[in-house]
């Protein structure tokens, strides 16, 4: 896995000074399940700006791929149920729109790149025929142009031979250059916001960092990259959302989240990265202890309670909620809320 | 092209397939129970040695078994498939005769079991736990579950003796009717091409039922096949992916979802044209089809030991070569198959 290197920013544009391009608010996703009601993703809230990187971390179940797929509103329906909220993509809500209107907006102004990119192909189908099918349909493209763009999209994401590879079938390509494939896919609507849940995970690593340095090329991109490796966000992402048991529990600069982190989930997630600059040996991988609540019947209190090392009465009952600590961060615990104020 | 090659090397493999089923049938008949000899000469001639070592000689039963088969398979290369001892005619031109009959009333049973099973299974998949589904699961049990000559006996009860909305089991034409002048042989095709459209109503309408009960089973096993792979292709990955571009229903239906779902059941559907053949024996008998089911049976009734051969090696030849359609069928619709990984 790779390293985490925090490095500073100089010169980094401010979020607030770009437009907002992707906006959601108070997503709230359940799973209608034998055992009741699980509640994956609850009032999730975050804005994107033109071209910035933001990352959404959290461990398996935290609710963050779900809070993608419901934002695009692709989850299956049952079992899962979009609730409430509202995701705007400049400025229109896809929650709102008619099955035509959602399908002219997705895939043009806002796409995803999933995990597993065999399984997101259809092996029936030529690759490049695949990545320029939405175009196609959207601006009722010829055959010819079609090819073309997709072989054009392939070497954009740096897939060698295009022309061939456009049309072969996904079983053909190698991991790596699947991967490349799928964001070439996403990318050939000319989308403002590309949504990625954890398409490195399945790589090897030198082809991860190939990947990595691919998407860092899309300057005026704005990308949700949705991983549990905190060693890739650090490298990628301007800004970090951390989320667990469905609930965004602290929001922050990559730098802050890193250096100072405020929540005590956020704090045990860091101490549990392998770091290659401690060989020491002093410093000991730390799991944390516990593990995250049923969702079908989440604690009344903050969900983290049975977990944390610093709670405090006022945690068993109240969920904390989300404010801001510190300059820039925002966070979800009442502990930390309280230093704050106390320094 | 590489279809094409794909075919190709299939239909060369068909060959030695071809050659084991002739060996297996030609020594199954020559164990087959009862003398064809003595059920031939009757009672007198067969008692007399003389005549029966005549008729050995004549027949070439006298030689080795070997040497039997190679005389067998040179007559067969030649189109000749040796004479019925029961109709008096070469088992060939009988086969050539009966065959157009059940070609027809087999792809009417395909067509009808096919489209009907596919639109159901599809239907039971995307209403999947809803009443729809438990209907069509409840149709696909009872189509393939039933045994075929119960089937036809019910559908005749209910169809022609009491509703009256089909003909009697009459065959494939009314007497009054004259059949089409022979051009495929298969009438509904013959009468269309003649454009004899008494012959071709009154044809069709005679084909219905026969194919419906024949049909019935592989209806059952469409569904099915086609209901369980398409809940596979609806929860799979790349339709999400689909989704996630913004393409539209129709598109999803047409390129993503169909050609997918199809692929586990044209395999099923291959492996079913075997049973098929043996429903249509049956139905055959039950609807008074002339066709091959009905030959095989009065062939089997008068022990026609070169007919029986010849039966068996048609039905062999044709389970044969669709499992070799269906191959290239299948790989037609899959890449991964064609061109391998």
């Amino acid at each position: 896995m790779s390293t985490v290197t925090v490095t500073s920013r100089i010169g980094l544009s401010s979020p607030e000074e770009s437009k907002a391009v992707l906006k959601v608010s108070d997503l709230v996703v359940e799973y209608h399940t034998a055992r009741g009601i699980a509640q994956a993703v609850n009032g999730v809230t975050f804005t994107v700006h033109a071209g910035e990187k933001l990352a959404i971390v959290g461990e398996s179940g935290c609710g963050k791929t779900a809070t993608l797929l419901a934002a695009l509103r692709l989850l299956p329906s049952p079992p899962s149920k979009t609730v409430r909220g509202s995701v705007e993509v400049d400025g229109t809500d896809l929650m709102t729109l008619g099955p035509k209107a959602l399908n002219e907006i997705r895939g043009r102004d806002i796409s995803i790149v999933f995990q597993d990119a065999l399984s997101a192909f259809n092996p029936v189908l030529t690759v490049g025929r695949q990545i320029s099918e939405g175009v196609r349909q959207q601006r009722k493209l010829s055959k010819a142009a079609a090819h073309e763009l997709a072989v054009d999209m392939l070497a954009r994401v740096g897939v060698p031979d295009p022309d061939q590879r456009a049309k072969q079938y996904p079983h053909q390509l190698s991991g790596g250059m699947r991967q490349r494939a799928m964001i070439a896919m996403a990318l050939a609507g000319e989308p403002k916001v590309l949504f990625a849940d954890e398409p490195t995970t399945a790589l090897d690593v030198t082809v991860q960092a190939q990947i990595l340095d691919l998407v860092r090329s899309f300057k005026d991109l704005a990308i949700v990259w949705v991983s549990h490796d905190l060693g890739v966000v650090a490298g990628l992402a301007d800004r970090v959302i951390v989320m667990y048991s469905g609930f965004v529990v602290e929001e922050g600069p990559v730098e802050d989240i890193f250096h100072s982190p405020k929540h005590p989930y956020t704090a045990a997630l860091l101490r549990s990265i392998p770091r290659t600059d401690e060989m020491s040996g002093t410093h000991e991988l730390v799991s944390i202890p516990g593990s995250p609540p049923d969702l079908v019947a989440l604690p009344a209190g903050c969900p983290f309670y049975d977990r944390c090392a610093v709670r405090v009465d006022r945690c068993a009952t109240d969920r904390p909620t989300l404010e801001r600590v510190g300059d820039t961060q925002t966070v979800a615990c009442w502990v930390a809320q309280a230093k704050d104020i106390a320094s | 092209m590489g279809i094409l090659i794909f075919a190709l090397r299939r239909f060369l493999l068909a060959i030695p397939t071809l050659l084991g089923l002739l060996i297996v049938t030609f020594i199954l008949a020559n164990f087959m129970p009862g003398d064809p000899l003595a059920r031939l000469l009757g009672d007198v001639g067969g008692s007399n040695p003389e005549t029966v070592a005549a008729y050995r000689a004549q027949w070439g039963l006298d030689r080795p078994l070997w040497e039997q088969f190679f005389i067998y398979v040179g007559n067969l290369l030649q189109g000749d498939l040796g004479q019925s001892t029961f109709t008096r005619r070469g088992v060939m031109e009988d086969l050539l005769s009966f065959l157009p009959a059940t070609v027809e009333l087999g792809v009417a049973a395909i067509l009808f079991a096919g489209i009907i099973g596919l639109a159901l299974g599809s239907l039971a998949a995307l209403f999947h736990n809803k009443w729809p589904d438990f209907l069509v699961r409840a149709i696909a049990l009872l189509a393939s579950g039933v045994p075929v000559f119960w089937l036809g006996l019910i559908a005749l009860q209910v169809f022609y003796l009491q509703l009256g909305w089909s003909p009697g089991p009459e065959g494939r034409l009314s007497s009054r009717v004259n059949p089409p002048p022979r051009i495929t042989g298969a009438y509904t095709v013959d009468s269309i091409l003649s454009a004899d459209s008494v012959a071709f109503w009154d044809s069709l309408a005679h084909i219905v039922l026969p194919a419906a009960v024949l049909g019935a089973f592989f209806l059952g096993l469409v569904s099915r096949m086609m209901r369980a792979s398409m809940l596979d292709v609806l929860k799979a990955p790349y339709l999400m992916t689909a989704r996630s571009k913004g393409l539209n229903t129709r598109t999803i239906a047409q390129f993503h979802v169909l050609p997918n779902a199809l692929i586990p059941t044209i395999t099923v559907v291959g492996l079913a044209i075997g049973g098929l053949l043996a429903g249509a024996v049956l139905t055959e008998t039950v609807f008074s089809w002339p066709g091959i089911g009905r030959y095989a049976v009065d062939a089997a009734k008068a022990l026609d030991y070169q007919a029986i051969l010849g039966v068996t090696l048609l039905i062999g030849f044709v389970y044969v070569i669709t499992n070799a359609i269906i191959d290239v069928v299948y790989a037609a619709l899959d890449p991964r198959i064609r061109l391998g990984s």
